[in-house]
């Protein structure tokens, strides 16, 4: 029993309690079924479960500590100390959140399958968890990167107590909870999957050399920050080509931003992202004119064109401040281009002229899932390029011409189409998937 | 019709080799679909059935939720409860490819097959277990009956009536069942059930949807007249 007055007392049993029920937590946690195929869920929890431990353990060595502070600092430091403490246990439990909802029930196999198969493809074996959250957003986070934790992170406990070398990856990746369903929008998890990439390989920095050094009024932090969110769209359209821009413009415009200019302080302007997207389809030939007998190709070159005319307008010539950071980048962003290319396996990025492209948009039409294809007398799954890449020109093809962003978005039947077409589109990605683990398997 | 053979409408079930024709018919000439096409032609022309395998989406009922499933009593039970009752009595849930699903003695799952079909309007089909799971006491399906027409996953009524828990392997290439063929004879009316005005079938298993029809409201109605 520490000697130290009821309100610290208190506080130090009510963390010890909350951390043993955490424990308890734990355990149970480690016999549910988790969507990951590998063992990331597994191992976060006995990382959790060994640093709540640790600070369990810290937590009694106070309670019963006979010290005595000598005077007011002294006893304001111990609180401070414990307040950490209790408030790395709260640290904790988000975590476990994220565990809990990366189980198979919250987060059913498909497409969040898919995206995990692709990251370890890229990269050599990190550790990806992958689940819903309530916020509206897509997000990224590198639970184990040292130089992205401040000092009162539960995880800087790691370095400072286990003597972690910071050279691990747990990515968790987030998306909202209320587009669970919503399969054509979780291309945008492509982009979380660039962050990643960008962080292993250290595409930034590279990229950033190709920049002339130069006066510049605007601060580096802004700069790398903005081209930081370039290259995480290179990354995605690398591999998801057209796909992705369309669910980029359908999510700004359920979240009602297609209009705004500037949302937020670490993103570049929106006009400007869409702008380096479209650049970078063309600039990786992923521009459907290869098929321009197709109707499907058409209207999504329709689509396209109507975009580019859209971001020429005074919306974007206007923000001259920020169209003077697009085009001091624009150096970087083509070298970023060229590294991302090379960084991709070829099997892994979207080309449309690949393959019988427009068979699979036919597929989505009569109600098929488009999953895998018999070429000469094989099965081979589709790349989860060409699945949402099918599923999306389908679904611009009913949008009424000419295209009047956002607002061509917005219909009725436009949004019940796109249900549709994630129940099809999730159930082509799980036989994909498993057709892929089939040849995996050598069957 | 059987391709070489005008003027005589084909019958009877449909050998290995004519599925294959009716599987490599053209789009535009109403093909039969499996997706993904994971058949092996050499055992598809000796069994001259088609094998299915389990998908990973099942319903499982809950039994401690509901005393009993009895529709029609009481004076207002009607159709909305009855489907509010079916809602509780049914939890979704989805098994991934590396997790087994073990199914107890005397339990009764609804799963649905991994492929995705597509009848054609001349043919229709009947799912019919394996003898290789039959023997362990597993019974896939009791509505066989795959209509003309119909397209998406059927749903499979799985139930273990053996003595032991059997584990299944959602998502592996063990067949679960098979599905033989039937030819059309003319004037075939296509599947016109819940899916038939949708582009898209079931992507997974069904409720079941007893209190759907004219049939079952006047029965209701009538049960209740009578209870007054």
């Amino acid at each position: 029993m520490m000697p130290w007055g009821p309100m610290l007392q208190s506080l130090v049993n009510q963390a010890i309690k909350r951390s043993e029920h955490l424990q308890k937590r734990i355990k149970e946690l480690e016999s549910w079924r988790f969507t990951s195929r590998s063992q990331a869920p597994l191992f976060l929890l006995r990382l959790l479960s060994s640093l709540n431990d640790q600070i369990c353990n810290n937590l009694i060595e106070f309670d019963k500590s006979t010290f005595i502070p000598i005077n007011y600092q002294g006893y304001a430091a111990l609180h401070g100390e414990i307040k950490v403490l209790a408030s790395m246990i709260a640290n904790l439990y988000t975590y476990v959140s994220y565990i809990e909802a990366a189980s198979t029930e919250t987060n059913p196999p498909g497409i969040i399958s898919a995206i995990e198969r692709i990251a370890n493809a890229l990269l050599s074996k990190p550790k990806v968890l992958i689940c819903p959250s309530l916020q509206c957003n897509y997000a990224y986070h590198n639970l184990l990167s040292k130089k992205n934790l401040r000092s009162e992170d539960t995880f800087a406990f790691l370095f400072d107590e286990k003597g972690f070398e910071g050279e691990e990856h747990f990515a968790v990746f987030l998306y909202p909870l209320a587009l669970r369903d919503d399969v054509l929008c979780h291309a945008l998890l492509m982009h979380e999957v660039g962050h990643l990439l960008d962080e292993v390989k250290t595409i930034v920095p590279q990229a950033l050399e190709a920049l002339e050094p130069k006066p510049y009024r605007y601060p580096a932090e802004e700069l790398q920050s903005f081209f930081t969110e370039f290259v995480a769209d290179i990354v995605a359209v690398c591999i998801l080509g057209p796909a992705y821009l369309f669910a980029f413009i359908e999510f700004l415009t359920s979240l009602a931003l297609l209009t705004d200019v500037g949302v937020f302080k670490t993103h570049p302007p929106l006009n400007f992202r869409i702008r380096n997207i479209l650049d970078t389809i063309i600039s990786y030939g992923q521009r459907f004119g290869a098929f321009v007998g197709s109707k499907y190709a058409e209207n999504a070159e329709r689509f396209l064109n109507g975009l580019g005319k859209h971001l020429s307008n005074e919306n974007i010539n206007a923000d001259t401040r920020s169209s003077e950071v697009f085009d001091y980048l624009q150096p970087a962003i083509v070298l970023a281009r060229n590294i991302i290319k090379d960084d991709v396996p070829a099997t892994l990025r979207f080309s449309p002229t690949s393959r019988l492209f427009e068979k699979y948009i036919v597929w989505v039409e009569k109600g098929i899932p488009p999953a895998a294809d018999q070429l000469d007398g094989e099965i081979k799954p589709l790349s989860l390029g060409e699945i949402l890449n099918a599923a999306w020109l389908y679904q611009i093809m009913h949008l009424e011409f000419p295209y009047e962003l956002p607002t061509c978005l917005l219909g009725s039947d436009y949004s019940i189409r796109l249900i549709d077409i994630s129940r099809l589109i999730q159930l082509a990605i799980r036989q994909n998937e498993d057709l892929i683990l089939y040849k995996q398997a050598g069957i | 019709m059987t391709p070489g053979i005008p003027n005589i409408h084909p019958t009877g079930a449909l050998s290995g080799r004519e599925i294959l024709t009716v599987l490599d018919r053209k789009q535009e000439d109403d093909p039969l679909v499996v997706m993904p096409p994971f058949y092996d032609e050499k055992s598809l022309l000796s069994a001259n059935c088609l094998d299915l395998r389990l998908g990973h989406e099942f319903i499982l009922m809950r039994r401690a939720e509901l005393p009993t499933l009895a529709f029609g009593k009481g004076d207002d039970f009607g159709k909305e409860d009855i489907n509010i009752t079916l809602h509780r009595f049914y939890e979704t849930t989805y098994v991934g490819f590396n997790d087994d699903f073990v199914l107890h003695p005397g339990e009764l799952v609804l799963g649905s097959t991994l492929e995705y079909v597509v009848l054609p309007k001349d043919v229709m089909g009947y799912i019919i277990g394996r003898s290789s799971w039959g023997r362990l006491g597993l019974i896939i399906a009791t509505a066989i009956i795959i209509h003309p027409g119909f397209k998406g996953c059927p749903t499979l009524e799985i139930v273990n009536i053996g003595n032991i828990p059997i584990h299944l392997f959602p998502g592996s290439p063990i067949p679960i069942a098979q599905v033989a063929f039937h030819w059309v004879g003319p004037g075939q009316k296509s599947y016109a059930g819940r899916y038939s005005t949708q582009w898209v079938g079931p992507t997974g298993p069904g409720y079941s949807r007893i209190h759907i029809g004219d049939v079952f409201e006047k029965w209701i109605a009538f049960r209740k007249e009578k209870n007054r």
